[in-house]
């Protein structure tokens, strides 16, 4: 028994500390790029940032580490924006695992979510066997998924999140998260530089605590962005005029639509082009159009006031392409196709057949993954392996024009400068790119107190937030400051993490609870005199009070400040109290009394025996006190001066029985005995009558 | 601007123009619906939020947070979830410090919103299929927008032909901007957008006009909405006029007109028999009035130029004197000079409508909105024009061919711009006309507010410290300051105008720390939301000077046992049969069994008032009876 004591209060102590314990887990995009998807547990609340796929695997290898997590313990999952490697795994995680969290993202993200995972379904039922989740899953899905409004600030179960615009594609979004103070921010994919249609990711009013940012780019730094609109449009205007083809395999939503704006302009100011064709061949392009052209509240201002006249997204020089079939490939033209890789499908059918000419050419626009064919072809092998598998001459011009809306370096060095967070989580980038970029923060962070950590898949980051907790004392008991050594003594009340104290009667004036009393009534046949139940009474307890009751004039007794005795009539008493346990233990020995004195006649009983009685009663306690105290330390022992010596493993308290002062060099079971001794003395003498 | 157009049709209007309008729009940030905004600078500590209120679009409760004290200010709110919005989010906010309401709707009940509707659409049908046709005169933006579901979702529903007009000077845009609002509005709205794609304000049975010429081209029965829902002025004016005279026809009122309108007129009981209205329209100048008009405008110029002469000497001349003197001189000037008598006139206007905006007149009987007559102004020449406005936005028509840089609002349907930026020289000309109302005149209550008995219910949920009261019928207001007192809270107010009062809180706050020690034997309780226990501690102080919590280094003094609890008796008498007991209401008490009776005294919905503790009193003789109840009792209760 007596060793119980200090592991149990070691377990309990670190069990506090656990909760104080912010561990982040990335289950994808730890050092890669693709899949992303974040594990955040901090105070026993746990956030899930993203639920992507990784393009280039499928079925479950593209998903992420989900077996690492009990999904079902996930309060809130936030999604940033609808890129397949942002949100694709997210049918898969609503409608088979155990998660049943709730879901954010914004209204515009959803709405394409829709249209591109359906897409996304169609395409990958030809080519692939085990399919995460079907067009039922994601039409499930939509209903569980809730809307966020930029800016807006939403709380569940005590986590507190907004979202700032991102930048990057329509509808993406940087998530904040507050849990009891400390501060995360999730960057997702962003861009700080504004373009044709999208606002650059705005800077969080607040310095996060934690910031867990896209590292895309690396140290890389981006071209401005008219110099790369020139390249861009000088290559395609060249190509055509010679009488070539131009290739732009792109992702269907997001980037695509900032080439278009881009190509259609330069379309409408050059008339000479006007009889070439560009082509946008995706069954996305005329679904997204209400998309595009509902949420104009997401996009920036100028384009904002372009929709006030006409409708930007309304193309004149660009005509959509259903299949390959329809296309009558007889003279030069601009055809922008998906994928954006280049593994399948339309983009890839062209590549096949434009190839080998070298008067063609195709525009890489973007960030392309390890491991697909446009990434390959970027460093301009002599030969590519053509779907069918034969080989062929790579003699069509390759160029790489990044218009993908990630941050680079100098983005990402004065962003996360002007938010000086004291730690920074580089996710989504390839690991030396990121490696790189780790470097290059450490010298810009060069005074140590910011720390860069670039997890890998399943490793967690642990960080500790030693979050003081402070609480409001309001109301009567704040109507004066405390000095120190005062006694403060009322309610503590706690609504997520806010503590208020208060006095119980301010409890219904400072939270929707109340408080309540109860008033008992009780009567009790008795026929005699109250004069004989007050000299009964008397013997008991010590404030026996003689009143008249006000409004009959009938006399009453007060006894021990609680309990009021009252002739109801000849035959009744009637006692009054408020409910708590003292006076309802006070009027139950008034109702024993009563009927004993009502069956028999009233005794003399000798004073000196209740002095008696007293001896031995505290004899007794003092036993129960020394028998609970060695059966809780073990080694107690009966000091000099009436004192208990308490020894432990060594260590020595000296215990005072009248004061409860303690005495011991270990602080600790100082503290273990003192509070023990409080207990075992509030349970041995229960009613303090002193107190009264 | 739509107002501005209206204005500038029927009289001379020169409180602001669309510059104006444009320029205070740069002033204005935008929020989304929970934002807290935290306000920089003099307001540090400050963080305000909108909320949705239903009622509009866009319609706000605002909660304005400083040191955990909540002040709300929610007027024309809607609890109802209607087609295009939600309902207010005004029920989630509990005990604010204070609450600013309206009393508007404090004595008006509303039917079912099944049973309005049903009403709405029969009134409608029944007269375009007697052949008659339906008015509903409407604002240009706002709660049109309920009205338009309403009839395209049934005219959808029941495959009808009857054509449905929407038309203001600005129809089309102002369902061009609802179609890119979807976020702030209903969710049904955004679902049903996220799944098909389908806007809900992609009209199918609603024609939009933004003139009246083609509602003429229409022949048959036809329902028009059109603007404004005064019928002072607007289109709902001229066809009004058209259409009074035959009683097949139906004008249908959706809201309440405000006083002294044409609008109310037709709404009391018994409609008027006759109206007198003013027909007014712009005419250009011509012959002898054009050639006043503009040698007037030369000589103005003539004295503009001179005035501005002047000044520049006038500047000059300080140049030379100390700086600060100077300036003012210069600044005074260059206002008063110019103007002639015209400018005179405009700045009292100003004034007028600055102090006296929401005086009731002696002859009202209670709060009403600024009305201005359409009593033109204008002298022998015609109208005064300040003739450089007019040029300014010619060249900004110029400019209009190249989509607007930073006109996001101005948005303009052709017809009225060209109505705006006219600058022939013109002139107001009115005539007074006797319009006989032969015509069915209906009122229906499509305000989208809560109504008396859900604002009673919200205002006793929210509870808030402090109540204000605003907007209301002296009548009204009354009524649900009686109510509040009663029901609510202990204070409640309802200032006149320039009436200040005090509502600050004398609430009393200081933070401490909870240290490790204190908490780590604090055991809690939970009940809903909340987490509750009972703490004694020792004040002690922290490194950085705030106060802290120890445990207590003596033993714990005795405290007073709380029950923590809501007692409904009606649940509490479904808890006591569950457990056996026989219990029935009696006289107000609950009785047990045979003799033992509960009753419940101390009203717990009054929370702010100073018996906020609930009493319950249990009566009855010696028994086991009542010692079993007793706990089934104290079951009810946490005790601490």
């Amino acid at each position: 028994m007596a060793s119980t004591g200090q592991p149990a209060s070691s377990l309990k102590r670190s069990a506090v500390r656990d909760e104080d314990q912010l561990i982040i887990t990335p289950l994808g995009a730890g050092s890669e790029v693709g899949r992303s998807c974040l594990h955040m547990s901090y105070k026993g609340k746990i956030v899930m940032f993203d639920c992507g796929i990784h393009p280039a695997f499928s079925g479950m290898a593209a998903l992420p580490y989900f077996d690492e997590i009990d999904p079902s313990r996930i309060d809130v999952l936030l999604i940033t924006h609808f890129h397949l490697d942002h949100a694709a795994s997210l049918p898969y995680f609503l409608e088979k695992t155990t998660f049943k969290g709730r879901v954010f993202m914004t209204h515009a993200t959803k709405a394409i979510y829709k249209l591109l995972l359906s897409d996304y379904v169609k395409v990958s039922k030809v080519s692939v066997e085990d399919m995460l989740f079907d067009e039922q899953d994601i039409l499930r899905s939509m209903d569980k998924i809730e809307v966020i409004d930029f800016h807006q600030t939403l709380e569940v179960n005590g986590i507190r999140f907004w979202c700032y615009t991102a930048g990057h594609v329509l509808g993406a979004a940087m998530f904040m998260v507050d849990i009891a103070g400390v501060r995360v921010l999730y960057t997702g994919d962003y861009s700080r530089e504004e373009d044709r249609h999208l606002r650059a990711a705005e800077l969080p009013q607040f310095s996060p605590d934690v910031c867990i940012i896209e590292s895309t780019y690396g140290v890389q730094l981006h071209e401005p962005r008219h110099i790369r609109e020139k390249r861009f449009t000088d290559v395609i205007h060249s190509t055509v005029t010679q009488g070539g083809r131009v290739l732009i395999p792109a992702y269907a939503l997001g980037r695509a639509q900032e080439l278009l704006l881009i190509l259609d302009e330069y379309w409408s100011s050059h008339p000479d082009l006007h009889k070439i064709p560009i082509y946008y061949a995706s069954p996305l392009a005329k679904r997204c159009m209400a998309v595009y052209q509902t949420y104009t509240n997401a996009m920036n201002e100028k384009i904002r006031n372009q929709f006030a006249s006409t409708d930007p997204f309304d193309f004149k020089h660009i005509f959509p392409l259903k299949s390959i079939d329809e296309f009558n490939d007889t003279g030069p033209c601009v055809v922008m196709a998906t994928p954006g890789g280049l593994q399948s499908g339309l983009s890839r059918q062209l590549f096949d057949k434009w190839c080998s000419d070298r008067k063609n050419a195709c525009v890489i626009p973007g960030y392309v993954v390890q491991g697909t064919l446009a990434k390959t072809i970027i460093n301009e092998p002599k030969e590519v392996t053509l779907t069918n598998g034969l080989t062929a001459y790579l003699n069509m011009q390759v160029h790489y024009i990044s218009f993908s809306a990630h941050a680079d370096y100098a983005q990402t060095s004065t962003f996360l400068k002007e938010l000086m967070p004291p730690n920074i989580i580089l996710v989504h980038g390839e690991a030396n790119e990121m490696g790189r970029l780790k470097q290059k923060l450490l010298s810009v962070f060069a005074d140590g107190n910011t720390k860069i950590i670039t997890p890998k898949n399943c490793q967690s980051v642990e960080m500790y937030f030693n979050s003081q907790k402070m609480a409001k004392t309001v109301g009567k008991l704040a109507e004066k400051m405390p000095s120190v050594g005062e006694t403060v003594s009322g309610l503590l009340v706690r609504k997520g993490f806010t503590y208020q104290i208060m006095a119980p009667e301010d409890l219904h004036v400072f939270s929707q609870l109340s408080t309540g009393n109860i008033i008992q009534r009780i009567t009790i046949p008795y026929s005699g005199a109250l004069a004989v139940i007050k000299y009964r009474l008397k013997q008991i307890y010590e404030g026996v009070e003689s009143s008249m009751d006000e409004e009959s004039g009938v006399p009453t007794l007060l006894v021990h400040d609680r309990v009021t005795v009252k002739t109801e009539s000849e035959n009744h008493l009637s006692l009054h109290w408020t409910a708590d346990p003292i006076s309802d233990m006070v009027s139950d020995s008034i109702v024993a009394l009563v009927l004993n004195v009502s069956r028999e006649m009233p005794k003399l009983v000798v004073d000196s025996e209740t002095v008696v009685n007293q001896d031995e009663d505290s004899k007794k306690a003092e036993k129960i006190v020394y028998a609970l105290l060695v059966s809780l330390f073990g080694d107690v022992k009966y000091g000099e001066d009436g004192k208990l010596v308490i020894n432990v493993d060594g260590n020595v308290a000296q215990l005072d029985k009248e004061s409860g002062e303690v005495e011991s060099e270990n602080g600790g079971l100082k503290e273990r005995v003192k509070m023990a001794f409080q207990r075992i003395r509030s349970a041995v003498k229960p009613i303090p009558l002193s107190g009264s | 601007s739509e107002c501005i157009n209206f204005s500038q049709q029927v009289s001379e209007f020169d409180l602001f123009t669309l510059d104006d309008i444009d320029s205070a729009f740069q002033n204005i940030t935008r929020l989304t619906y929970s934002q807290n905004y935290h306000i920089p600078g003099k307001g540090e500590g400050i963080v305000i939020a909108p909320h949705a209120a239903g009622h509009l679009l866009g319609g706000t409760v605002w909660k304005i947070t400083k040191d955990g004290e909540d002040v709300i200010y929610a007027v024309d709110f809607n609890h109802r979830k209607e087609r295009h919005l939600n309902g207010t989010v005004l029920l989630s906010f509990a005990r604010p410090a204070v609450l600013i309401t309206d009393a508007y709707n404090a004595l008006n009940n509303q039917p079912s919103r099944r049973q309005r509707d049903q009403e709405f659409l029969d009134a409608i049908l029944k007269t375009v299929r007697a052949d008659g046709n339906v008015l509903l005169p409407v604002d240009t933006a706002g709660r049109v927008l309920e009205l338009i579901l309403i009839l395209e979702q049934f005219w959808e529903q029941h495959q009808l032909t009857y054509p449905i007009f929407f038309l203001t000077y600005v129809a089309s845009s102002t369902i061009d901007y609802a179609k890119s609002f979807l976020e702030w509005m209903s969710d049904s709205i955004a679902k049903s957008f996220e799944h098909t794609r389908d806007n809900a304000f992609l009209l199918k049975h609603v024609t939009l006009l933004i003139n009246n010429s083609e509602l003429e081209k229409v022949a048959g029965p036809k329902i028009v909405l059109a603007s404004m829902a005064s019928l002072e002025a607007g289109f709902s004016h001229d066809i009004f006029v058209e259409w009074a005279a035959d009683t097949k026809n139906l004008v249908l009122f959706t809201e309440r007109g405000q006083f002294a309108t044409l609008a109310r007129m037709l709404q009391s009981d018994p409609p008027p028999r006759a109206v007198k209205v003013t027909m007014s329209k712009r005419i250009p100048l011509v012959g002898e009035e054009l050639a006043a008009y503009e040698e007037e405008q030369n000589r103005k110029r003539e004295e503009a130029l001179k005035a501005t002469l002047v000044k520049e000497e006038e500047s000059k001349a300080s140049l030379g004197a100390e700086l600060s003197a100077g300036d003012p001189m210069a600044v005074s000037a260059k206002i008063t000079q110019p103007s002639s008598n015209a400018a005179g006139l405009q700045f009292s206007a100003y004034r007028d409508v600055l102090i006296d905006g929401f005086v009731p007149p002696p002859s009202s009987a209670g709060p009403m909105f600024p009305f201005y007559e359409n009593s033109a102004e204008w002298d022998d020449f015609g109208e005064i024009i300040n003739l450089e406005d007019y040029t300014r936005n010619n060249e900004d028509m110029d400019h209009s061919s190249i989509p607007a840089e930073d006109d996001v609002n101005g948005k303009l349907d052709e017809g009225s711009a060209s109505l705006i930026l006219d600058t022939t020289p013109s002139k107001v000309v009115s005539s007074e006309q006797t319009v006989y109302v032969k015509c069915s005149l209906l009122y229906m209550d499509f305000e989208g507010r809560s109504d008396g008995r859900s604002v009673k219910s919200i205002l006793a949920h929210v509870s808030p410290l402090k109540l204000v009261l605003v907007h209301g019928s002296a009548e009204a207001t009354e009524h649900l300051k009686q109510h509040c007192l009663k029901n609510v809270c202990q204070h409640v107010y309802a200032p006149q105008i320039e009436e200040s009062i005090d509502v600050t809180s004398d609430l009393c706050a200081y933070k401490v720390q909870l240290s490790e020690k204190l908490m780590s034997n604090v055991l809690f309780k939970k009940l809903g939301d909340y987490e509750i226990a009972w703490v004694d501690a020792e004040v002690g102080e922290t490194e950085n000077g705030t106060f802290s919590l120890l445990p207590l280094s003596t033993p714990t003094p005795p405290h007073k046992t709380v029950l923590v609890g809501d007692i409904k008796m009606a649940d509490l008498k479904q808890y006591l049969a569950s457990k056996g007991v026989q219990v029935e209401f009696a006289g107000g008490a609950l009785r047990c069994g045979e003799y033992v009776t509960l009753r419940k005294v101390g009203d717990s919905v009054q929370k702010g008032g100073s018996s906020g503790v609930q009493q319950i009193i249990l009566e009855g003789p010696l028994s086991e009876e009542y010692y079993k109840i007793r706990d089934h009792l104290y079951a009810q209760f946490y005790s601490l």
